[in-house]
């Protein structure tokens, strides 16, 4: 029972109180009563006992926690995406729509089919395509106004307020990982904009709306690892809602970490590798 | 006006009064897609993953025009000795001002923050191309206004504004190569994209802006030349249609080069936006418009024709319609197909907006109108009231 509840407070923490804590960690720290969104709720994040540490995203909560203790320059953030687990439900993609309330035609984390054979001997695999969060990004050099960069634990920030909205970086992605926020609603067209698509969303730790003509609409978006999650000590969404548990998060500079140890293992992959943008996100095959 | 009942009958074209009242026409009809771009936010028929379209190709065309004909100006004057464009220099010198202006609109109007240009100048990485992009075209600007500025004071201070002029001609050249230069190298460095990867882009375009000067050179040549009446300017006009045949002729040969490199060794990733440039949806738009209209119809009528003033101002004319089909021909294919291991991206999640196909919308082509009609109204005021008064007082 206890785990049970150890779970719901877990998956509660980050798909429903979450946004209000961080909206009020974000609060704090504009109105200046403290220095980091994660100065604030680090120390509220919940610790585990080692039996409910055997869970993996228990473990993986944990080693975020002990990572965040880290200066940020020893962090080495890393995704690894389980294809042979992950079923395609597209439960991720739309945690992260819910998470950073996107708007209609921006997506974060679609999921691709792979069809491979043919006939009688075929087979499908899925593969979630969140930012790359590439080490020597394409997409970072090209920005005319210095909107996009690479942080100090490898995320690759971006400045809403900053980009112009020219979509070099586009262009520059491999990965298709960057969509334009063209300001459409998802009540485009009905009799009222409803109050859901009103709500602002906490991206990169600030508070954005979600009007057409404002940031983000009108700029480039893209996956941020759920930057305004992890600096709370939170899991990025796409992890915590994998239904299959095909998804994992975590810091790669520590080797006793699930994800250090996954990405030594030899059936790894990263997209495109042949293009030297050397990925944080991981395929086991 | 220049106009005159003994003159050519190309003379009567520049009619300042039909330039005005088409530049106004174009600015009000476009108004309605500017006032979308910057109202209603409306960003068109751009997709995400057709993030650039219509409008980056009008400006590539634009910038290639005016760089490309001040260069060949500076060619043929310098180097080939084409005495008979010695007038033109301020009518051509206006004519990039102009465009270049059309160009940097726009340009702005493409972004997703029109209003948010001026960080492009004041908070600059310069490890873009697009930084040098702009700053480039501003400076060239610049240039091109302070070298017809000094070309107007020549006469009355000769010295001191002759040296003037001299030095920013000699200087708008690296300018203008540059420019070109790194317009190409914006889209050519971009590894992601092999169909621009796998082509030398900045030398084509630069290629391509000179054919594309020369021709335009050849039509303000016959429609504004001061030397018009004289045996000069059929002369020269003459002289011109044989070089614009030699360019024409150069250029298809680069393209052909290039379409092979890219074609020969069947990459896929690579052949793909040649494939959709050749046999796509728009086929017609390089096969009718460019290589047809653009291409043939000028040869031939350079071919048979030469020595007729209006067949040369018809192939000009028709090799600019034609040669607007090039830039939407690169920037687009380059973008409409996904890369290699992400061809399921479009049916992963959909959306309009999350689309490879791309067609322009009619507010796409209404600002275009009024980026023109920003061209044609500071080309026809220019010329009205500073060069042709000019002209009139010193030819």
């Amino acid at each position: 029972m206890r785990f049970i509840g150890t779970m719901a407070s877990m998956f509660g923490l980050g798909a429903v109180a979450m946004p209000s804590l961080v909206r009020a960690g974000v609060e704090a720290v504009e109105s200046g009563t403290t220095g980091t969104v994660a100065d604030t709720f680090l120390k509220d994040a919940p610790e585990f006992s080692p039996e409910e540490s055997a869970n993996i995203i228990i473990r993986m909560q944990r080693e975020l926690k002990q990572a965040m203790r880290k200066p940020i320059e020893q962090r080495r953030w890393v995704m690894v995406i389980d294809l042979r687990k992950c079923t395609g439900c597209g439960a991720c993609t739309i945690s992260c729509i819910a998470e950073n309330h996107l708007p209609a035609g921006v997506v974060y984390r679609p999921v691709m089919e792979e069809e491979i054979g043919s006939y009688p001997n075929v087979s499908m695999r899925s593969i979630p395509r969140p930012c790359m969060q590439c080490e020597t990004a394409p997409c970072v050099p090209v920005c005319p106004v210095n909107a996009t960069w690479i942080r100090k634990d490898g995320i690759v920030d971006m400045d809403y307020d900053q980009c112009i909205g020219c979509r070099y970086c586009m262009t520059a992605c491999p990965y298709h990982a960057r969509t334009f926020d063209f300001g459409y609603a998802y009540t485009d067209g009905t009799p009222a904009r409803q109050p859901y698509e009103d709500i602002p969303s906490f991206e990169y730790n600030k508070r954005w709306s979600q009007r057409r003509g404002q940031s983000p609409a009108g700029n480039v978006r893209k996956c941020h690892f759920c930057v305004h999650k992890l600096d709370a000590g939170m899991l990025p969404s796409c992890v915590t809602s994998c239904i299959g548990y095909a998804t994992y998060f975590g810091d790669a500079s520590d080797p006793d970490n699930l994800v250090a140890e996954l990405i030594s293992r030899t059936n790894k992959i990263r997209l495109k590798e042949e293009m030297g943008t050397r990925p944080r996100v991981y395929y086991l095959i | 006006m220049l106009a005159t009942a003994s003159a050519p009958r190309l003379n009567r074209i520049h009619d300042y009064r039909i330039s005005l009242t088409i530049a106004i026409c174009a600015l009000l009809i476009g108004a309605y897609g500017v006032f979308k771009v910057l109202v209603l936010k409306e960003h068109g028929a751009l997709t995400s993953y057709v993030p650039w379209g219509l409008w980056v190709g009008a400006y590539v065309f634009l910038v290639w025009l005016e760089v490309g004909m001040i260069i060949s100006y500076f060619i043929l004057r310098r180097y080939l000795g084409v005495d008979g464009l010695r007038l033109l220099a301020p009518v051509a010198m206006l004519a990039a001002i102009s465009a270049l202006l059309g160009a940097l609109f726009v340009i702005a109007m493409d972004l997703g923050h029109p209003f948010r240009f001026w960080k492009a100048y004041l908070q600059p990485n310069f490890g873009s191309l697009m930084s040098w992009m702009i700053w480039l075209h501003t400076l060239y600007l610049v240039i091109l206004i302070a070298e017809l500025f000094a070309y107007f004071k020549g006469r009355d201070y000769v010295d001191r504004w002759k040296i003037y002029l001299n030095f920013l001609t000699y200087i708008s050249i690296p300018f203008g190569i540059l420019l070109i230069a790194v317009i190409g190298g914006l889209f050519g460095v971009v590894a992601a994209r092999p169909f621009w990867n796998a082509s030398v882009l900045p030398l084509m375009f630069f290629i391509a802006s000179l054919v594309a000067g020369v021709g335009l050179l050849t039509l303000l040549h016959l429609l504004f030349s001061p030397t018009k009446g004289t045996p000069m300017y059929e002369e020269t006009a003459k002289h011109m249609a044989r070089i614009f045949m030699g360019a024409i002729i150069i250029g298809v040969v680069a393209s052909l080069a290039n379409g092979l490199v890219i074609a020969y060794p069947n990459v896929p990733a690579h052949a793909e936006g040649l494939k959709l440039v050749l046999f796509g949806p728009y086929w017609w738009t390089i096969w009718i418009v460019h290589l047809g209209l653009g291409v043939v119809v000028p040869l031939l009528l350079l071919t048979f024709f030469r020595d007729k003033l209006i067949a040369i101002g018809i192939a000009a004319a028709f090799y600019l319609i034609g040669f607007t089909m090039v830039p939407v021909n690169i920037i687009i294919p380059g973008l409409a197909y996904p890369m290699p291991t992400m061809e399921g991206v479009m049916e992963a999640f959909s959306h309009p907006k999350l689309s490879f196909e791309y067609t322009p919308a009619l507010m796409e082509w209404l600002v275009v109108i009024f980026a023109v009609g920003i061209s044609l109204l500071v080309f026809t005021v220019g010329y009205r009231f500073i060069v042709e008064p000019y002209l009139r007082e010193h030819h």
